[in-house]
C-alpha cells in the first residue's frame, strides 16, 4: 500500500528541516532561537483540516430503514426486498489533487447500519489545503491491508474464512460487506438473501486463485477548495449493488455469496456507482 | 472508527518528541520549574484512595478493546466489595437469594440444570441465567445486556433482578438499610468509593467491577490460538497439534458456509476472536410465535424472537441451553440447528446462507460439531477461587 502522497511527503520534509534547524540551534547562542521559531512558523503556513464523513444509506433516495415488517424496496428486476441487516468497511480514503498528486489517509472504517456510533467517520490525520478535484477510497481492504489483524474487526465476527485446517478457504482475511434481508419470491424455501462480499475465489479445474476483490469507489464531486474543516455525506445507495451493469436477481444469487466467484465479481463491477457525495 | 495509527502522524509525534527534547535540553534550569504533583491530604478520618485493578489479561485477547465507565474505574477495594454484595443474600426480600444463587461460579456464573431460575419464594423466573463471563468486552451500549437488551450498561443491569417480582422481590430502600446494618459494610464501601453511606448506585458499581474480572480464556482453543501468537518458527503450530481428529473434523463443521456456518454469529472463522460471539441480537428460528425477546426493548415487531448471542465458551458447565433452556445437552442444541429451524418472517437471514435453513448435518458431522464446542471449556475458571464466596 502507498503510505503517503508527495504532498504528504511534502509536509513532513518541512518539519524535518525545522527540526535540524531546531537541534544547531541548541549548540549556539540565543540570537538562533529566533530563527526556531521562524521555522516553526513555516510550517503553520501549511494548513490542515480535519475530515468528517457522515456515512449515509439510502435506497431510491430514502433513508434506509432496518427490520420493517414489510418490504419496501425494489430492486432493478422488480424484485421487492427489505434490510434486517447492512455493515460494511472503506479504507484508504483519498483527496486527489488537479496536479496528479493525492493525499492518502492510511486507515478503515467499519460502518454498521444499526449502530448510529459508526456513522460519522472523522480520521486522525487532517488533509493539506488545496483544491481537490476528486475523492476515492477503497471498497473493502486491498490485498495488503487484508491480510493483516485488526481485533476489533474480529470482535464483530467480520472473518472471512480463510481455510484453517481442513476447512473451506475463501481466501481469507475480512468481509467488506454484509447486506441481509428478505425478498418476494415463488420459492418455498426460506426468501432469504445474504449479500456478502470479501476475497472472490475462483476455481478452475483442479487450480484455486483468489482475487482481490476491492474496488476504487470515485464519487463525484465538484472540485473542493479546501480552506477549513471539511464535512461531507458520504451515501451508500443500496439498491445500486443489484444494478449497473448487472442487474442483480435474488432468486439466482440469494445465499452461499461468498464462495460464488460469479456473484463477487459482480459486486464488485455494481459497486464503483454504489457511492455518491452529497 | 480510526484505528489504524498513520505513519504522517507518527512521524510528527516522533518529531514533535524531538523537537521537544531538543529545546529542553537548551534549558539547564527546567528542573526547578517540574510541578510536583502531591497526593491529596489523608488524615485521620480520610480513608486512602482505592487501589487501580490490574486486570489479568491473557495475550489473545489483549488487542480487543474495552470500556469502563469513566464514573466506575475498577479498584482492588471495589471488586472485593462486589464479590461480597454479589453472593449476598441480603439483596433479596427474605435474606435468601443472591445474585450468586442463580449465577453460581461452579457454572460458569449460569444456573446448572435450571431451564429458569427460581426466584426468592421459590417463583419461577422468565428466561434462563445467562452466564457471566468476558463482560469487560461487551460494553458496547446498542448491544447493552440480559437475552433483550433491557440493559445497556453492567450496571443498570445489576439494579432490576434486585426488585424484580420473580426474582428477589426486594426493594433497593430495604437493601441499602440492610447493608447500611451490617458490620462491615459501610466500611467497605468508604474505603471503595470514599464514603460509608450506602446507595444503591453504589452497590451495583461494585457489582459491575467485580463482574468485569471474571475473565475466562484458558481452554484447548484458547491454547492453541496462544500458541500461534506466541510461535517465531518457520513452521508454526497447527489446530491438529491441539486437537484430536474429532475435534479438528467438528471445527470445519463450525466453520463451513455448507454445513454449521456457526462463525457468523459466534466468530473466530480464522481463530482470532477468543470471544466466541460478536454479542448481537438475532432470531435462531426456534419458534414459529416467538417470545417476544429483543422486540419487548424495541416495541419494533421485526426483533420478534431475536435474542443476545450467547458466547460458545464453557457451554459443558452451563446447561440447559437457549434463552427459555428448552435443551438440556449440546446434542439437543446441535440437532435443531441441524434438523429444527423454523422458517419464520423474522428467521435472520444468516440461518439459511447455506441454502437451507437446516444444517442437515451427518450423525458424524453432529458429534464432530459437539466434541469441538466441548474444546472451548475453561475448568480454571469455575474453579478460580478469587470467584468463589
Amino acid at each position: 500500500m502507498k503510505l503517503f502522497s508527495r504532498s504528504a511527503k511534502m509536509i513532513n520534509l518541512l518539519i524535518l528541516s525545522a527540526l535540524i534547524t531546531t537541534f544547531y540551534s541548541c549548540k549556539d547562542d540565543e540570537d538562533e532561537a529566533e530563527t526556531i521559531t521562524e521555522t516553526i512558523i513555516v510550517e503553520k503556513d501549511i494548513a490542515t483540516f480535519q475530515v468528517r464523513l457522515n456515512m449515509k444509506q439510502k435506497v431510491n433516495g430514502q433513508d434506509l430503514q432496518l427490520n420493517t415488517v414489510n418490504r419496501p424496496y425494489t430492486n432493478a428486476l422488480g424484485q421487492k426486498f427489505n434490510v434486517t441487516r447492512l455493515r460494511y468497511l472503506i479504507s484508504d480514503l483519498t483527496f486527489h489533487m488537479n496536479d496528479g498528486n493525492s493525499f492518502i489517509i492510511d486507515d478503515y472504517h467499519f460502518v454498521d447500519a444499526a449502530d448510529s456510533s459508526t456513522f460519522v467517520y472523522q480520521p486522525d490525520v487532517r488533509i493539506p489545503a488545496g483544491i481537490y478535484n476528486k475523492i476515492s477510497f477503497k471498497f473493502g481492504f486491498d490485498r495488503i491491508d487484508n491480510a493483516k489483524n485488526y481485533p476489533e474487526l474480529d470482535a464483530v465476527s467480520w472473518g472471512w474464512p480463510r481455510g484453517v485446517g481442513m476447512t473451506p478457504d475463501l481466501g481469507g482475511g475480512y468481509h467488506f460487506m454484509q447486506l441481509e434481508g428478505t425478498f418476494d419470491s415463488s420459492m418455498t424455501v426460506s426468501k432469504v438473501f445474504l449479500t456478502h462480499m470479501g476475497t472472490a475465489r475462483s476455481i478452475v479445474g483442479t487450480d484455486t486463485t483468489f482475487e482481490d476483490n476491492h474496488f476504487v469507489a470515485y464519487p463525484t464531486i465538484s472540485p473542493l477548495t479546501v480552506n477549513n474543516n471539511l464535512e461531507l455525506d458520504l451515501v451508500m445507495n443500496v439498491e445500486q449493488w443489484y444494478t449497473d451493469p448487472y442487474d442483480w436477481d435474488f432468486n439466482v444469487y440469494r445465499v452461499m455469496v461468498m464462495p460464488n466467484y460469479n456473484a463477487q465479481r459482480k459486486l464488485n463491477l455494481n459497486g464503483p456507482s454504489v457511492f455518491t457525495i452529497e | 472508527m480510526s484505528l489504524r495509527s498513520n505513519k504522517i502522524t507518527w512521524l510528527l509525534a516522533a518529531l514533535l518528541v524531538l523537537a521537544s527534547s531538543a529545546f529542553n535540553g537548551c534549558r539547564e534550569d527546567d528542573e526547578d520549574q517540574v510541578e510536583v504533583l502531591t497526593p491529596p491530604p489523608t488524615g485521620p478520618g480520610t480513608p486512602p484512595p482505592p487501589s487501580p485493578y490490574a486486570f489479568d489479561i491473557p495475550k489473545h485477547l489483549a488487542a480487543f478493546s474495552y470500556n469502563i465507565p469513566a464514573d466506575n474505574p475498577t479498584t482492588v477495594e471495589g471488586v472485593m466489595l462486589g464479590k461480597r454484595l454479589f453472593f449476598e443474600r441480603r439483596l433479596s426480600i427474605n435474606n435468601q437469594l443472591s445474585c450468586g444463587g442463580c449465577h453460581r461460579p461452579e457454572a460458569a456464573f449460569a444456573d446448572p440444570g435450571m431451564a429458569v431460575s427460581l426466584g426468592a419464594q421459590g417463583q419461577q423466573g422468565e428466561r434462563n441465567a445467562m452466564a457471566i463471563f468476558n463482560v469487560l468486552w461487551s460494553q458496547k451500549p446498542t448491544l447493552g445486556f440480559n437475552w433483550n437488551r433491557s440493559a445497556t450498561t453492567l450496571e443498570e443491569q445489576a439494579f432490576d433482578p434486585v426488585t424484580h417480582p420473580l426474582e428477589m422481590m426486594e426493594t433497593w430502600p430495604n437493601v441499602v438499610n440492610k447493608l447500611q446494618n451490617t458490620p462491615g459494610y459501610p466500611q467497605m464501601f468508604e474505603r471503595a468509593f470514599g464514603t460509608a453511606t450506602i446507595d444503591s448506585n453504589l452497590v451495583v458499581k461494585a457489582i459491575a467491577q467485580f463482574e468485569r474480572t471474571l475473565i475466562s480464556a484458558n481452554s484447548k482453543m484458547d491454547n492453541y490460538m496462544l500458541a500461534v501468537l506466541n510461535d517465531t518458527s518457520q513452521n508454526p503450530p497447527t489446530l491438529n497439534d491441539y486437537l484430536t481428529p474429532q475435534e479438528a473434523r467438528g471445527f470445519n463443521v463450525y466453520v463451513s458456509t455448507a454445513k454449521g456456518d456457526c462463525f457468523h454469529c459466534h466468530g473466530n472463522v480464522n481463530l482470532n476472536n477468543p470471544l466466541w460471539t460478536d454479542f448481537d441480537f438475532r432470531n435462531n428460528g426456534l419458534d414459529v410465535n416467538p417470545d417476544s425477546g429483543l422486540a419487548s426493548t424495541t416495541k419494533n415487531p421485526a426483533d420478534l424472537g431475536k435474542f443476545k448471542t450467547p458466547s460458545l465458551r464453557n457451554l459443558v458447565f452451563t446447561a440447559p441451553y437457549m434463552h427459555d433452556g428448552r435443551f438440556q445437552t449440546l446434542e439437543e442444541v446441535v440437532e435443531f440447528y441441524s434438523t429444527g429451524v423454523k422458517d419464520t418472517p423474522f428467521t435472520d437471514p444468516l440461518m439459511a446462507d447455506r441454502g437451507t435453513l437446516n444444517a442437515n448435518l451427518t450423525t458424524q458431522e453432529k458429534a464432530d460439531l459437539v466434541a469441538f464446542l466441548k474444546t472451548i471449556t475453561d475448568s480454571t475458571f469455575v474453579n478460580n477461587p478469587a470467584f468463589r464466596p
